[in-house]
């Protein structure tokens, strides 16, 4: 139960302006201690920064609003989103693998597969 | 019979309300434990704190944990957790079953949110959606069905006798108590902590829990 009202609390607008803003500011103003944060104050910190990302993906309309109806769905989108962009970065460093055995001589070699 | 729709309609209101107000309660609780690294209460007139432990006191804890550690290997009762798996396969329990089987589970529920996941990205309709989540709710409890038994099973081994003593050994060096509006440690022993009413311990137990482990 503690979880839902941690992630209740996060989710506030009020609240993410204020971590948005110490984040620009590159000054942490959150909680009264400036370092060695509890675990709570950590999982806290999770939260904002989950769902800072999960806002931004909502205005950029790469999902809809509905996700922040249910835990459960913004969950899922954040697995999802987080396995391709694990995705698209493995695939742009094989890219750049490639670009890189071609600029070499200006003989194609191919990359070995990997294992 | 409108008279009953309209009551409740007013009585459905009236537990709305109650529950955002219940909400608010808990939201409100939840900011004042994450304001800073400490958590103060009251117990029986007595101001108590919860706090992170410092570098002598983790010193101090990991010498007790390792005295701790000594003292159960010596004791023939307490299996380490492999050999209690052994053990319940000589018994027709097995363990590395139920542990396979939860794997199998993990990786069951991970595949559901994917789709889930993708499917809030694509915008499909309600029904899609609930359908995933509704078999995430199922296999999330039978994961959990499975997590519990494995628990119950590996109760006594060493690992999890050494684990509670650990979480205890935190919970007396993290509370302080309020003498002469100075700060001290509520306990001067282990066992003196221990000996006292279950609930403060309990209360203790959860606070420490909240700043070291979650």
């Amino acid at each position: 139960m503690l979880d839902t009202y941690l992630r209740k609390l996060a989710k506030r607008t009020e609240i993410l302006n204020l971590f948005t803003a110490a984040k620009d500011m590159n000054c942490f103003e959150l909680f009264e201690n400036k370092k060695d944060l509890s675990k709570l104050q950590d999982s806290f910190l999770s939260y904002l920064y989950f769902y800072s990302s999960l806002n931004n993906d909502i205005s950029a309309r790469r999902v809809s609003e509905k996700v922040l109806l249910d835990e459960i769905f913004e969950n899922a989108y954040a697995y999802y989103r987080n396995n391709m962009k694990e995705k698209t970065e493995i695939d742009s460093n094989k890219q750049r693998t490639i670009q890189g055995v071609f600029s070499k001589d200006n003989t194609i070699k191919f990359p070995k597969e990997d294992k | 019979m409108e008279q009953l729709k309209k009551e409740k309609i007013h009585d459905d209101e009236v537990k709305k309300i109650l529950d955002t107000m219940s909400e608010e309660y808990q939201i409100d609780k939840v900011s004042e434990l994450i304001k800073d690294n400490k958590i103060e209460f009251e117990f029986e007139e007595k101001q108590y704190r919860v706090r992170l432990l410092n570098a002598k006191e983790k010193d101090e804890l990991d010498m007790v944990r390792r005295r701790k550690f000594g003292q159960l290997l010596k004791d023939k009762d307490i299996l380490l957790e492999k050999d209690l798996i052994i053990a319940y396969q000589e018994k027709g329990i097995d363990i590395e079953d139920l542990d396979s089987k939860i794997k199998n589970l993990n990786a069951q529920i991970e595949a559901q949110n994917y789709k889930l996941g993708e499917a809030l990205a694509k915008s499909p309709g309600d029904s899609i959606l609930n359908t995933y989540k509704k078999e995430i709710i199922n296999l999330t409890y039978k994961l959990h069905e499975l997590t519990i038994q494995r628990g119950h099973l590996l109760e006594y081994s060493l690992e999890n006798h050494l684990q509670n003593f650990v979480a205890q050994a935190i919970s007396y060096l993290c509370l302080d108590i309020k003498v002469e509006d100075k700060w001290v440690r509520a306990f001067d022993k282990l066992d003196t902590f221990m000996e006292q009413d279950d609930r403060l311990v309990n209360l203790v137990a959860m606070y420490s829990l909240y700043l070291h482990y979650r």
